[in-house]
């Protein structure tokens, strides 16, 4: 090969090499044009993207200006009137005997080079256009690139929007259905003629359908986000199997259909797992069956597969004498949004959802969920589920107040706290009959002034409310000095079904979460729960952090975290029963998002932005006991009444700078608890 | 023109010439060239710097160039009659440092044709990005003349001069208005090439072709020059023998290997960037002399203009290798009685405004100053 072709070989390698080296439009070709411009030695070169119309967009210019420069926009002048040479490389000559050079670049743009004195050699400038061609193609990487990165952020962003919009519905749904499902029931506890009560069946039926519906696509949503959060915790799982079958029995004497509960004798008598989950997806199971059985029986059998010394594996079966399932149908029965293509689903009730909401949450319980049918012959599904064995635990203190009474919760004073006027009634009916003594209050700061008057044993907290909320108002009560008051037990009651929700409340100091409509026999269990095991109100000492850690021993040493930035101790006991780590990682990811928007906010001098991330951050920073960052970020507000929008700018920057002390900290306890357990 | 000399290279002789040149009528700012034997360290120089209230930039450099006189201990002060805007950059190696901005507040616009002189840490791993951020943001309007700033110990110490003091990785740019002519050229010869940078990290390349770099010089060069590199030769025997990045229709970018590593990769003096070629060049004595006068032609035959001053900026690895024959070269630049001041430097900056601006290496840079701009 002549040396000067090896040259030229050696500079187009070059030049090729440094192109696409990243999916950057702006980065890739100023990089692509810099090399060629280097190799070329042109002092002046542009990137054009020619757009539908035919007009030059701009990529990128060296240096800064080059598009303005008449050599260029002699070039640009020249492709405008011959469009046909659009295609081709064209040389030019300026009035000051410069060259200009116009080459396509694929069919993404052109390449416009300067270049003082010499031309290019003919062979060089054709060899060129392979390395052009590629270039092009770059280009258009890039912007694909761009394009799909938008179109994800765009889909991102809806589907926040739709989960937003689901956790709304949900709340405006459950609001005036918990009015409708709560008075019928009441009604139905009265003595209505019966074509009234009658009707009421039928209503407190159809709002407990829709009610179901509306839990199934709820749910559905929270598991596609991985939004479902497993708490496990010491369950008697015979008990809760029992339990099942009782709760159902109702349906099946009114199919005809025999129900029974067949336990394995060998069973655990107490085992780690999430019971809320494991009897969502039981109930559906049984229900199910109930429902595609026209006759014969239901069973749900409990056996243990193995068994070593701390685990076993439980293998939880549902097997039916109904209509079966026909192979076609096997194969895709656990799909989400999917339904059996056969009459019975519409002949049945539902979203057909029930199965692959099972089969998620089967999964995320660490277990199988199968089936085995035939049609005609009925079905057995069958959950195979790796439980951790606990020991027995001490049965709750009988409360002596109950003694010798004709209710369960006699002696028993508790505080209603709710906004909305239906549901406080609706609850107070629903205590009425359960022969509960209670007070009502419309707001947090109501909800304070009687706690402050009366001693109470549990009060039932909404959470939205006007004035002072729910979670407010839990830290309010949890911070007065006195040992009778603080330690009461708080259950939120609402109707936020979301799971930071949860979290929210729990960080806030309640003892427990459950959601409205409250049925009457849900409500019956949430007051024996808490009133079962509430220490009488006395004098007797608060519970420590490690009292109130059940089942798993979460605080881990942390050196070098000072209690200013964070306080494990008083973060533990805000969760109480729960474990940690997924909800303080779900606090890190809230905290760094809070931190961005107010980053974001400040950059663009938006002082109600700033205030409304500010006021984020001290909810975060309240629940994760950051007291530093709680002020700091307290500060943000009163820096712009006291001192003015520069104030608050400056206020902000203290709270990032703590946020990330906190971040920081809770990053190193995550990884000193991951270490430990 | 006004220009100051002390070739005593005292911290007073210094002080006496700068009083020396403000004193004069008109003058408005300052260049001060420094030899680095004077041993001046920031201590000593920047109580004197920060006493000067005219804007200043300078250099500490291996020697500076008067006339047909190299000095090796000494200061030149040029007392510029035009007024000199003088911007700094600081901290031109660190990976964080934002170079576009730090550039925009460094450069004057020129409204119209101007010389701009850079002056930079020759030791400086971010040369290579801050003359490729010069260009981007200075444009093509100007030329330009500089070099590297050190010391022949290759020891990174403050070397540039402001009226802050003394800084190390860093440089100094300064806008004068009006044009000036350029002409570059170096005279060194392919001898064997090209070897593809595979690996490299700024001013070092680390692999040749996949193999080490030092392996593939080596191997070169001692068949060449018929020499072994030993323990403590290698400068000696590596000064004759620099590497070339190709352009097109140019001569080929000089890069100059200062030492090998341990580890077999070999540092030089400016970026040299992964994925070009490299051929090994070696020049011989009429060559060098020759590729230096051809710069002082190109650079009057651009001017254009009564000739007012010569600056030249000739790399301190043409003085060692041309040993004595070094003064014919600065005879060949300096060839009348026009005043000529200068430095050897490690790595010289050029362009004249055609040309994508280079650091360059083992080059002879010269700018013709016309009479008419009363530099």
């Amino acid at each position: 090969m002549p040396a000067s072709a090896q040259f030229e070989m050696q500079i187009l390698f070059e030049i090729a090499m440094s192109i696409g080296n990243s999916l950057d439009l702006q980065e890739m070709t100023k990089a692509g044009l810099r090399t060629y411009l280097r190799k070329l030695n042109c002092p002046l070169g542009v990137v054009f993207k020619r757009g539908e119309d035919g007009v030059l967009e701009e990529i990128v210019g060296l240096p800064r200006r080059a598009g303005e420069h008449p050599a260029i926009e002699q070039a640009k002048d020249f492709l405008r009137v011959n469009t046909a040479l659009f295609d081709k490389v064209n040389r030019l000559q300026t009035e000051e005997g410069d060259q200009v050079y116009t080459m396509p670049l694929s069919d993404f743009g052109i390449l416009v080079l300067h270049r003082s004195d010499r031309a290019l050699d003919d062979g060089m400038v054709a060899s060129l256009g392979a390395v052009n061609n590629k270039f092009g193609e770059a280009c258009w990487a890039c912007e694909r690139q761009s394009q799909l990165a938008e179109a994800k952020e765009r889909a991102e962003a809806a589907d926040r929007a739709k989960t937003l919009f689901l956790a709304n519905m949900s709340h405006e749904i459950r609001t005036p259905m918990n009015g409708v499902l709560g008075l019928s029931q009441l009604l139905l506890t009265r003595s209505l003629p019966e074509r009234e009560h009658s009707y009421i069946e039928t209503i407190a039926g159809s709002a407990s359908a829709l009610l179901s519906v509306i839990d199934d696509v709820l749910d559905m949503a929270r598991l596609s986000h991985g939004a479902v959060d497993i708490q496990s915790r010491p369950t008697p799982i015979a008990a809760e199997l029992e339990s099942v079958v009782e709760m159902l029995a109702p349906v099946a004497l009114e199919r005809g259909l025999e129900l029974s509960c067949r336990l394995d004798p060998n069973l655990p008598s107490r085992c780690s797992v999430d019971i809320h989950r494991l009897r969502q997806v039981l109930i559906k199971l049984v229900a199910n069956a109930l429902k595609f059985t026209p006759s014969g029986s239901v069973v749900l059998a409990g056996t243990v597969a193995w068994l070593d010394q701390d685990r076993a594996g439980l293998r939880l079966s549902v097997s039916d004498t109904g209509i079966g399932i026909g192979p076609s149908d096997l194969e895709t029965l656990f799909e989400p949004f999917r339904q059996i293509d056969n009459s019975h689903t519409r002949q049945q009730q539902g979203a057909g959802l029930g199965l692959a909401i099972a089969d998620q949450i089967i999964g995320l319980l660490g277990g199988t969920l199968s089936v085995e049918s035939r049609l005609g012959e009925g079905s057995t599904f069958t959950v195979e589920l790796p439980v951790a064995l606990v020991g027995a635990e001490q049965p709750p203190a009988i409360d002596q107040a109950s003694e010798g009474s004709d209710s369960e919760f006699a002696g028993m004073r508790l505080l209603v706290v709710d906004d909305d006027a239906t549901n406080r009634f609706v609850i107070s009916e629903a205590l009425e009959l359960l022969e509960v003594v209670h007070d009502t209050a419309c707001s947090g700061r109501e909800a304070i002034a009687a706690v402050q008057q009366h001693d109470y044993h549990l009060i039932l907290m909404d959470i939205q409310m006007p004035d002072m909320d729910g979670m407010m108002a839990t830290r309010a009560i949890r911070a007065m000095d006195d040992g009778s008051k603080n330690a009461v037990p708080i259950v939120a009651l609402t109707a936020h079904v979301m799971e930071q929700h949860r979290y929210q409340c729990l960080a806030a100091g309640m003892n427990d979460f459950t959601t409205k409509p409250i049925e009457l026999e849900q409500l019956q269990a949430v007051l024996r729960t808490h009133l079962g095991v509430a220490k009488p109100v006395s004098t007797e000492p608060s519970q420590t952090v490690a009292d109130s850690i059940e089942g798993a021993d979460w605080a881990v040493a942390t050196p070098g975290v000072p209690l200013d930035v964070l306080d494990i101790d008083q973060l533990l006991a805000n969760l109480q029963h729960v474990d940690p780590r997924k909800v303080l990682q779900q606090f890190l990811i809230d905290l760094k998002a809070a931190v961005a928007d107010l980053d974001e906010a400040c950059q663009l001098g938006q002082v109600a932005a700033i205030s409304r991330s500010a006021k984020g951050i001290i909810e975060l920073a309240d629940g994760l006991a950051a007291p530093t960052l709680a002020r700091q970020a307290r500060a943000v507000p009163l820096a712009l009444t006291a001192e003015g929008p520069q104030q608050v700018v400056v206020q902000a920057g203290a709270v990032m700078l703590e946020a990330g002390r906190v971040t920081e900290a809770l990053e190193r306890y995550l990884a000193a608890m991951a270490a430990d357990h | 023109m006004v220009i100051e000399i002390d070739k005593e290279g005292t911290l007073n002789g210094l002080a006496d010439a700068i009083a020396r040149t403000v004193k004069v009528e008109r003058v408005t700012s300052l260049v001060i060239l420094v030899c680095a034997d004077n041993g001046f360290t920031p201590d000593d120089m920047d109580p004197l710097l920060q006493s000067i209230n005219v804007p200043l930039m300078g250099g500490v450099f291996p020697n500076l160039l008067v006339g047909r006189e190299r000095l090796t201990r000494g200061c030149v002060v040029w007392g510029v009659r035009r007024p000199l805007s003088v911007g700094t950059i600081r901290d031109i190696s660190h990976p964080d440092i934002d170079l576009e901005l730090a550039v925009e507040q460094a450069l004057t616009p020129a409204t119209g044709r101007a010389l701009q002189v850079i002056l930079v840490d020759g030791l400086a791993s971010g040369i290579g990005a801050l003359m490729n951020t010069f260009h981007e943001v200075a444009g093509i309007g100007s030329d330009t003349i500089g070099g590297g700033a050190g010391s022949l110990d290759f020891v990174q110490r403050p070397c540039l001069l402001t009226n802050e003091g003394m800084l190390q990785d860093a440089a100094v740019i300064a806008t004068l208005p009006g044009h000036a002519g350029v002409g570059v050229a170096h005279g060194w010869r392919y001898i064997q090439g090209p070897y593809r940078i595979t690996e490299s990290d700024q001013n070092t390349i680390i692999s040749l072709d996949w193999r080490p770099a030092f392996e593939v010089y080596r191997e070169v060069v001692e068949a060449h020059s018929g020499q072994t590199f030993t323990d403590d030769n290698f400068f000696d025997l590596a000064k004759a023998y620099p590497f070339g990045l190709a352009r097109m229709d140019a001569e080929r970018v000089v890069r100059d290997p200062l030492f090998v590593r341990d580890d077999g990769a070999l540092v030089c003096v400016g970026t040299v960037p992964e994925g070009d070629h490299v051929d090994i060049l070696h020049g011989d004595t009429p060559s060098l002399i020759e590729a230096a006068a051809s710069a002082r032609q190109i650079a009057e035959q651009r001017l254009a203009e009564p000739l007012a001053t010569r600056l030249f900026m000739d790399c301190i690895s043409r003085v060692l290798f041309l040993g004595d024959d070094f003064d014919t070269e600065l005879a060949s630049v300096a060839i009348d009685d026009v005043p000529l001041i200068g430095a050897c430097t490690i790595g010289e900056v050029a362009n004249h405004g055609g040309d994508y601006p280079e650091f360059y290496n083992k080059t002879s840079v010269v700018a013709a100053l016309p009479l008419y701009t009363e530099f």
